[in-house]
């Protein structure tokens, strides 16, 4: 885990004083890492929005409690994962057929990428969370970690509070099934967003 | 299918934690063994599609929408635990002031009406005035308790003398209400 930056020390410590300034600052920082984490794991932009509001509130509420020795991505990347894992938690208990169907947006881009690059990348975003969706809620944000933000297993499990081999474990398990679910028929038929179905393989617990 | 071993070897490598060694033996395995190489390809391709997969950017709105939920939340936290203590135990005296106050009016009220159940026409009368001076009671107290909320906000201080003197406007009304009764009786 990299040190933490000294103007993001300062601005924490101004937010713990109540400057929502600071504080401000501190969302503009890491508002698209924690809105790309809701919104691999929710699969939902609305819902994903939601639940990067409630996380920097969550943070912000808590902040007494950061410990600055440690990585303040690494902690509202937890705050965040946490969030969602019991969204997805209780989406499951409640209904999981109302769920809406995966529908990755255009990245907005500051590199303005022409159109047809633009179509590209939305359909890999789509086929990408089409996958993603076929995993279980632990085994998909130990993807997300791993994949998305680079973080080792160390990493990973830090943010999950959890054990190193558990999250081997559980990316093995995830990338093992990905690549079945790659080369099966589903997929290269119909394509996988939005199916609702788990591969078999994905629904064993830890 | 390729064998349980072989295929973590494989994750290994992937995440680059598979020492020289046994990266070659499984480059030389994977040359011989085609099921093998098959598998190793499908985990590369989504090894690769993952390494190389989009971020999704936050929605421009999105810090202001998390700044204005924070000042919400924030003001409304204030308003709960913003009392000075002080101030909360001189508002609670107050209350408490009020409540004994109001209580031998209850008490006097539900006096009359048990007098007044052996005649219908007393009761009928006694209700009447006892629910005519509740009203004004009531509609009183909330006029007063509206004035001491909004002052809790500006000045908390005041706000426990105003609860303070609710006593005394409830004594001066009945006063006021009894001179009437003697006038009119």
């Amino acid at each position: 885990v990299s040190e933490p930056d000294p103007t993001l020390l300062e601005w924490v410590a101004a937010a713990k004083q109540g400057d929502q300034d600071a504080f401000a600052e501190i969302v503009y920082s890491f508002q698209d890492a924690v809105f790309n984490l809701c919104y691999r794991m929710l699969s939902n932009h609305a819902e994903a929005e939601d639940a990067t509001q409630e996380a920097f509130l969550r943070a912000y509420l808590n902040l007494k409690r950061y410990d600055t020795n440690r990585s303040f991505k690494t902690w509202i990347l937890s705050i965040a994962s946490n969030h969602c894992i019991d969204r997805l938690r209780k989406r499951r208990v409640t209904f999981t057929s109302i769920d809406e169907p995966t529908t990755a947006t255009l990245s907005l881009s500051t590199d303005d990428p022409g159109p047809e690059e633009v179509a590209v990348r939305h359909e890999r975003s789509a086929r990408i969370q089409g996958y993603l969706d076929q995993l279980g809620e632990d085994d998909r944000v130990a993807v997300v970690l791993r994949y998305w933000y680079d973080y080792s297993y160390v990493e990973i499990a830090e943010t999950l509070d959890t054990t190193e081999s558990a999250i081997k474990s559980r990316l093995f398990r995830a990338r093992r099934a990905l690549a079945d679910l790659m080369s099966s028929p589903m997929s290269s038929e119909s394509g996988l967003a939005g199916s609702g179905l788990s591969h078999p393989s994905l629904l064993e617990e830890n | 299918m390729a064998d349980e071993r072989l295929v973590q070897q494989m994750q290994e490598a992937l995440d680059g934690t598979l020492s020289p060694e046994m990266t070659e033996q499984l480059w030389h395995h994977l040359d011989t063994d085609e099921e093998a190489a098959d598998q190793w390809g499908r985990l590369q391709s989504i090894d690769d599609m993952l390494r190389t997969a989009p971020i999704e950017r936050a929605p421009e709105r999105i810090a202001v929408t998390i700044m204005a939920r924070l000042a919400q939340s924030v003001q409304s936290q204030a308003e709960m635990e913003g009392m000075p203590e002080a101030t909360e135990q001189a508002l609670m005296l107050a209350l408490s002031v009020v409540v004994l106050v109001m209580l031998p009016t209850m008490i006097a009220a539900s006096w009359l009406v048990m007098q007044g159940i052996a005649s219908p026409e007393l009761l009928n009368q006694v209700l009447l005035q006892s629910i005519a001076l509740l009203q004004m009671m009531i509609q009183a107290l909330i006029i007063l308790l509206e004035q001491v909320e909004a002052l809790i906000r500006e000045e908390p201080e005041m706000a426990a003398v105003a609860t303070a003197l609710i006593p005394v406007v409830l004594i001066g009304m009945l006063d006021y209400l009894q001179g009437d009764d003697d006038k009119t009786g």
